[in-house]
């Protein structure tokens, strides 16, 4: 055994886990200040370098990334786009995680009827196939940023329902939630102040499961051409406007759909670390 | 003296809903009355599943009574508003039997024990620095070092974890305290600790105690008056020399019966039977009781005094002259 973990604590961090670590901050700073710095503006087109090639296929360190069939910079496009799909997929994973456990704590605060429609709820979401209910949403409903947003957050409640019912019902076997009960603690008090912070470990794992899923749904109706609309980009937008262009122009599906990629991979690797390291804290005591 | 507690003909059974057929209905407190005086502690003994702990809460409105009524510091349990019945809190305490189970993981005790000064502003603990000061007092009243006040629940023993609940229960100066089983989870040595102090509190803050066990010999230290309960029902209440050293009921003899002690050629008498129903009519406790007769099949044994405010619960219960023996 005690090899074991000295065998563990020599293997450090995988590096799997700092290449993760290191594109997600990338991607971050990219997101958060990269249009300042975007050679060009989004819409802006350079006729003369109409499908230049990227810098290492032989492109000029005018456009690093290549343009599109309109001369569009593929550099200054990713970045925009980046911004926006990880504030879709931000906000959404929010919002869903908000919703749901909002939802959860009303269920398992009130039991009783209360509960069996609101669980009802959670069991009727999780059975929909969620993109069909998206396209047919969008459909009715005037898609814009907000509807689109909502939509993203809509699409995992049921979960943070689930898992947040069940961690209040533990919390209340545990005992402290009862005990503020009987020194006469508002409820509203023992759920913010008390089993929030108490559940909050778990629910951010959830939320590691979810953010990803967000951004491939964020990219695949944009992708659809029901998302994000142009102007605007967003990375299934761009993927799905270099599409006609694959056999041309690869480039303008290989890099935003690396970035897809990469991105979903590195928060999903990053999110099963954190959920082993809940793990083996709930198994120390 | 008006009793900080009063409770009459207290009901309450849990029923359990089956698809088929009538619901599972388990009686757990079944036509309880009891008062508590200012400075005084009554003691509430008996088996485990007999109802202690259900009576406890229904005391402190914790939980909705069938039918009977508490009346505690004059106002009538079912009749506040949740917002009134909150604010009555200040002033009723419970002490859980698993201290650990009691405090939130994740705060400093410290800021545990203070909490309810934040629930119940009315009580004008308005600033920061009034509120330090009561939560000295507290520590100091439970013995306490004000260094553990920024530990964890998990980095505290045992016995300092009942301080902690305990001093949390008295930082808004309760008139009512409920102890469920305070010691039972505590070794001996700590148990005697918290005993003392228990003592110490219930002389110097004039609150009225209800103290929950199954330990006679706790009870015996702390309790003025002691209940005796069985099934749900209180079959023997007195004075706790009379109830303790003079049983007249035949189920508090053989609780006594089951206390070791180290007298030579003393034997624990122990009974294996096991009664899960309740008898159709007649006494409850006749179907383990030795001295049970015909007429305790038939007819209900109705608390009644047997002696100044000794009153039992049973048929034939013995003549004083008869246990003295």
């Amino acid at each position: 055994m005690v090899e074991v973990t000295t065998v563990r604590k020599a293997a450090g961090t995988p590096w799997s886990l700092r290449l993760a670590a290191g594109w997600l901050i990338l991607v971050l700073i990219l997101a958060l200040v990269g249009p300042a710095f975007a050679p060009y503006g989004v819409n802006e087109q350079d006729f003369a370098a109409r499908f230049a090639p990227p810098v290492l296929a032989g492109g000029t360190w005018a456009h690093p990334f290549g343009t599109d069939q309109i001369g569009r910079d593929l550099f200054s496009r990713l970045i925009n786009a980046i911004r926006i799909s990880l504030l879709l997929a931000l906000l959404g994973t929010l919002i869903g995680m908000v919703i749901g456990s909002v939802l959860g704590m009303i269920a398992a605060h009130f039991r009783g009827w209360i509960e069996d429609v609101i669980m009802a709820l959670v069991d009727f979401q999780a059975a929909l196939p969620f993109i069909i209910f998206a396209i047919a949403a969008l459909a009715v409903f005037e898609a814009g940023f907000w509807t689109f947003l909502l939509i993203l957050g809509i699409a995992g409640w049921e979960r943070y329902a689930r898992l947040v019912r069940a961690l209040v019902l533990q919390a209340q076997n545990d005992g402290y939630a009862d005990a503020l009960d009987s020194l006469g603690a508002h409820p509203v008090r023992i759920y913010l102040w008390h089993i929030l912070p108490n559940i909050f470990g778990a629910v951010s794992v959830q939320m590691t499961i979810n953010f990803p899923e967000t951004i491939l749904l964020e990219t695949g109706l944009s992708f659809l051409g029901i998302g994000i609309q142009p102007p605007h980009t967003s990375l299934g937008l761009l993927v799905s406007d270099g599409r006609p262009y694959i056999f041309q122009a690869i480039w303008l599906v290989a890099f935003p759909g690396a970035a897809i990629f990469l991105t979903t991979l590195s928060v999903s690797l990053l999110g099963d670390r954190a959920r082993d390291r809940a793990d083996i804290l709930t198994r120390k005591d | 003296m008006t009793p900080v507690l009063t409770a009459r003909k207290l009901h309450r059974s849990f029923r359990r809903h089956r698809l088929l057929g009538p619901d599972y209905v388990t009686p757990a407190v079944r036509g309880v009355d009891l008062e508590v005086e200012p400075g005084e502690c009554l003691g509430i003994v008996g088996e485990s599943g007999c109802g202690k702990s259900t009576l406890g809460r229904l005391l402190l409105g914790l939980l909705p009574t069938d039918s009977g009524t508490v009346t505690c510091l004059g106002n009538q349990l079912g009749d506040l508003s949740k917002a009134d019945m909150r604010r009555l809190r200040a002033k009723m305490a419970l002490v859980h039997q698993n201290p650990l189970g009691a405090l939130d993981p994740r705060r400093p005790v410290g800021d545990q024990i203070a909490e309810p000064l934040l629930i119940h502003r009315h009580l004008g603990y308005a600033s920061q620095s009034a509120r330090a000061a009561r939560k000295e007092a507290v520590l100091r009243a439970v013995a306490l070092d004000p260094v553990l006040a920024d530990r964890y629940p998990h980095r505290l023993s045992g016995g300092q974890r009942q301080r902690v609940v305990l001093a949390r229960a008295l930082i808004t100066e309760p008139e009512l305290l409920v102890l469920d089983e305070p010691v039972s989870a505590l070794d001996v040595s700590v148990q005697a600790q918290i005993l003392g102090l228990l003592k110490k509190l219930k002389a110097e803050s004039g609150a009225g105690l209800v103290f929950i066990s199954h330990d006679l010999r706790v009870v015996r230290q702390l309790a003025d008056r002691v209940a005796v309960m069985y099934r749900g029902q209180i079959v023997e209440q007195g004075s706790t020399e009379a109830v303790l050293d003079t049983p007249r009921h035949p189920y508090t003899r053989l609780l006594r019966g089951a206390v070791p002690s180290l007298v030579p050629g003393h034997r624990v008498k122990s009974e294996s039977r096991a009664i899960d129903a309740f008898p159709e009519a007649g006494c409850s406790f006749a179907p383990r009781c030795e001295q049970a007769r015909v007429g305790c099949r038939t007819e209900f044994p109705v608390l009644s005094s047997c002696g100044g405010s000794h009153s039992v619960a049973c048929l034939y219960a013995p003549a004083r002259e008869e246990i003295a023996r």
